[in-house]
């Protein structure tokens, strides 16, 4: 998870919270988002809250996976002296918040991807945070409108199924692998690198190893399917094998406590690895995409971190099996005999998408995708599309101009952009006031004499990167305040057609209560729907552009 | 006496005749053994003041040069300041002399300078050039040169003035070409753009590379390098694989096309609640494309 405390970020986590949870729950998260972590007491303190309600507000935080707890490690107590208990600390959870505003993308890819019964799990989950397997069964059978014993063994499959798929976590508890190791990232930040070959630096190299374990383990143990619902996989992998069973499942220890929740970082990756397809079949070749595709789907299980650079190391044999499970899926795929060719036509292309790692015992080739470069390349076209729509097709063409030959002076960019100084001028003006180029002065003379000093413009990617990106959740803000202000501001319309719905539904509805609508106030009804689908659909965009911006 | 001098001064300037590239002093001496410095001096200021000879400094040496006959008469009837104008102007060459650079090395006062100007474009001898990159400022050369690239502003410049309907015109058409032919190099452009006959003014190849060169700074084309027989490189222009996107996410709604997006906040005089742009876009009548 990555640290994008922007002040719009915090802002808009905020009334995330506020539209979903109200006032009071928003108070003691915004104490969190702009104060840093606190413990029960501060928080008390800083919003003034009763305890009761505190402890309320912050149950329903943690329920929904905004706000983490964990122990704080304390400094090595004094021995001679009883050790305090380590404070729980609260620290609130950005960039979870802001993936709220995804949810609807995430059910229409489990829809699609796997089926209707897993969509119904997540929708649960997606409502209610985190629930336990029972909770999740009683959902499904209002849902559906079935018995609840009837509903529990596609309940199980169809957990068991997100579960695998890494979609579904186990939601951690104090104390547990996942809460250490939150806990120690977060006090180790600060620690200087030692000097290669000295003893603190294998030391630091062991501890880094140590480090990659434990996290290796946390990730097993995120995923790890209780006893029962492991017999449920093997019964789902032998039917997927084609085999047919019919052994009913055995009454195993059920681990029925266990709270499941909603894993964002899954649905990032994977919508990350289609992105990185998607650009790869535009610039090369929609075979290289499918190469790419299984190079990425053998990757995936091996993946820690939600925003890997690089995928692992992957031979041509590994590609060629993941291929064909790939051809059962149905997705696009190619011939066996044609990965090898294909595979060193991506490892030629110049960007360097693909890279030759090195070559395997039996001279078959390595590879492995550079997913950051291809990542930064599908930004750096989203902020020349945004260039050219916000200051005109001359302003990208300066623009790409300064990425492709880095800096230049002024007059020269006029000559190669074939413009009007008088125009390349005004431009280069408004670019640098956005932040999307910078000037530097090369002063010739000791006294910076104008007249005889360069000035030099430039093109900062990764500064234009991260300016866009704020730019784009502000921008969400700024729609979602005008959607609230809309929807308020024919609040009585909406309120009547409430009252005309409810009354309408109602079995026993006296003809003194029929609710009518004159035709200046159903045509307000129908500006307001068009205006509210319009903003909620941008906004559902915006979220994905966040998305794209921020998840590296 | 002044015959004498006379055959000196032939004598002078037949050994000039016999080099061309200009005649040092110490030379002149060891030619003309036996003659006495004084006769040497009065011959020689003879023959510049009849201006069949020219003076010039090359180092700390003088050089003697020889006028042509045909630029004896060009010049004749010139008074000093005259001279020293044309010569300032023949300096310049093609780049040309602004009048005011001519004021300050040859000294001469405003009124002074006008007239010998006016008498020598009488004469055809220099001519005034307007310079595209100062609009305001008159330039001086000979008649009979051309001005430099700077001055006219190249192809791409007619009659002062840029361009910009001709340059785009090129630009569709070396795209179009690109695209239909899906692979080029700089020369097979270069000859579809001259036999097209797109243009009056003949193009060389460092103009179209400078009009290929915007199209791939406008992500319509790439360059594609690829080591080749004959030289180090190749370049390609193939039709760009990856476009920019139309319309993206932020730029559909106001904010992301909004001028004033920096100064909005809620609350403020500019804000989303009562921001016009976004009324301009929700109302009823407005087509929502974009």
């Amino acid at each position: 998870m990555l640290e994008s405390a922007t002040v719009w970020s915090q802002k808009l986590a905020c009334d995330l919270i506020k539209d979903q949870f109200g006032d009071i729950v928003e108070k003691v998260l915004n104490c969190l988002v702009y104060k840093g972590k606190h413990t029960f007491h501060e928080l008390g303190r800083s919003t003034g809250f009763p305890p009761a309600q505190l402890k309320n507000c912050i149950l329903v935080l943690m329920q929904h996976n905004c706000v983490e707890a964990y122990k704080e490690d304390q400094a090595p107590p004094d021995p001679n002296k009883v050790a305090p208990p380590a404070p729980i600390v609260y620290v609130a959870v950005i960039d979870r918040i802001i993936q709220r505003l995804r949810h609807p993308r995430f059910m229409v890819h489990v829809r699609e991807t796997m089926g209707e019964r897993e969509e119904i799990i997540l929708q649960a989950l997606l409502e209610h945070g985190r629930l336990r397997i029972d909770q999740l069964l009683e959902y499904t059978a209002a849902r559906e409108e079935r018995d609840m014993d009837d509903a529990r063994v596609d309940v199980d499959e169809a957990l068991t199924e997100l579960v695998q798929a890494h979609y579904v976590e186990r939601a951690p508890l104090m104390g547990s692998a996942a809460m250490q190791a939150h806990a120690s990232s977060a006090s180790k930040r600060g620690t200087r690198t030692a000097r290669p070959g000295s003893a603190a630096a294998a030391a630091a190299e062991a501890e880094a190893a140590k480090e990659l374990a434990q996290q290796a383990r946390a990730v097993q143990e995120r995923f790890r399917l209780p006893a029962n619902l492991k017999a449920v996989a093997v019964v789902l992998g032998k039917r997927r094998r084609g085999e047919d069973s019919g052994e009913p499942l055995q009454g195993l220890d059920m681990e029925r406590d266990v709270l499941w929740r909603v894993n964002p970082d899954e649905f990032n990756r994977r919508f990350r690895h289609m992105l990185c397809v998607q650009l790869v079949n535009k610039k090369v070749e929609p075979a290289a995409g499918a190469v790419l595709n299984a190079i990425l789907r053998v990757s995936r299980e091996h993946e820690l971190h939600a925003a890997e650079e690089r995928s692992v190391p992957v031979s041509d044999s590994e590609i060629r099996t993941a291929m064909a499970s790939l051809a059962e899926e149905g997705e696009p795929a190619i011939a066996a005999e044609n990965v090898s060719p294909v595979l060193r036509l991506l490892m030629s292309d110049t960007s360097e998408l693909v890279s030759r790692i090195g070559e395997g015992p039996d001279g078959a080739v390595n590879a492995c995708a550079n997913l950051k470069r291809i990542m930064d390349l599908v930004r750096l076209k989203e902020v020349e599309g945004a260039v050219r729509d916000r200051f005109g097709a001359s302003a990208c063409r300066i623009f790409r101009l300064l990425t492709i030959k880095r800096q230049l002076e002024q007059k020269q960019i006029a000559e190669m952009a074939m413009l009007p100084v008088k125009d390349t001028r005004e431009i280069l003006y408004r670019l640098l006031k956005a932040h999307f180029v910078t000037l530097q002065e090369v002063a010739q003379t000791a006294d910076h004499n104008p007249q005889r000093t360069f000035y030099v413009w430039r093109v900062d990617i990764p500064k234009a990167v991260a300016t866009l990106g704020v730019e784009v959740v502000r921008a969400t803000c700024h729609v979602r305040a005008r959607l609230a202000h809309e929807l308020d501001s024919e609040k009585e319309v909406l309120d009547l057609l409430e009252q005309a719905t409810a009354a309408a539904s109602a079995p026993t509805a006296s003809s003194g209560q029929r609710v009518s609508l004159t035709a200046a106030q159903r045509q307000k009804l129908e500006y307001i729907r068009r205006v509210a689908a319009i903003l909620e659909m941008r906004i559902v965009h915006l979220s994905e552009l966040i998305f794209l911006f921020h998840a590296s | 006496m002044a015959t004498s001098a006379t055959h000196l001064e032939e004598a002078i300037l037949e050994i000039c005749r016999a080099n061309p590239d200009g005649l040092q002093d110490e030379d002149l001496e060891k030619e003309l053994v036996g003659v006495p410095v004084s006769d040497r001096v009065v011959a020689i200021n003879g023959l510049l003041t009849k201006r069949r000879m020219e003076l010039f400094q090359l180092g700390d040496k003088l050089v003697y040069k020889e006028v042509k006959e045909e630029n004896v008469i060009k010049l004749k009837g010139c008074t000093q300041e005259d001279l020293l104008v044309y010569q300032l102007i023949k300096n310049a060459s093609t780049t040309g002399i602004w009048t005011k650079d001519l004021r300050n090395k040859s000294n001469l006062s405003q009124v002074q300078m006008s007239k010998v100007l006016k008498i020598l474009e009488m004469r055809k001898l220099i001519k005034a050039v307007k310079s595209v990159a100062s609009k305001n400022r008159k330039v001086y050369m000979l008649y009979e040169l051309e001005p430099s690239k700077e001055l006219t502003g190249g192809a791409w410049y007619t009659e002062q003035e840029f361009d910009a309907e001709f340059i785009q015109v090129l630009r569709d058409h070396c795209l179009k070409f690109v695209m239909h032919k899906g692979r080029v190099t700089l020369e097979e452009l270069c000859d579809f753009v001259s036999c097209t006959g797109m243009s009056k003014v003949e193009l060389r190849p460092d103009d179209v590379l400078q009009v290929v060169n915007t199209l791939v700074f406008d992500g319509q084309v790439d360059a594609i390098e690829e080591p080749s027989l004959d030289h180090d490189e190749d370049v390609f222009y193939v039709p760009a694989t990856l476009e920019i996107p139309s319309r993206g996410s932020l730029t559909s709604v106001p904010c992301g096309v909004c001028p004033v997006f920096r100064e909005c906040k809620e609350g403020g005089l500019i804000s989303p609640t009562t921001c016009a742009y976004y009324n301009a876009w929700l109302s009823p009548a407005a087509d929502l494309s974009w």
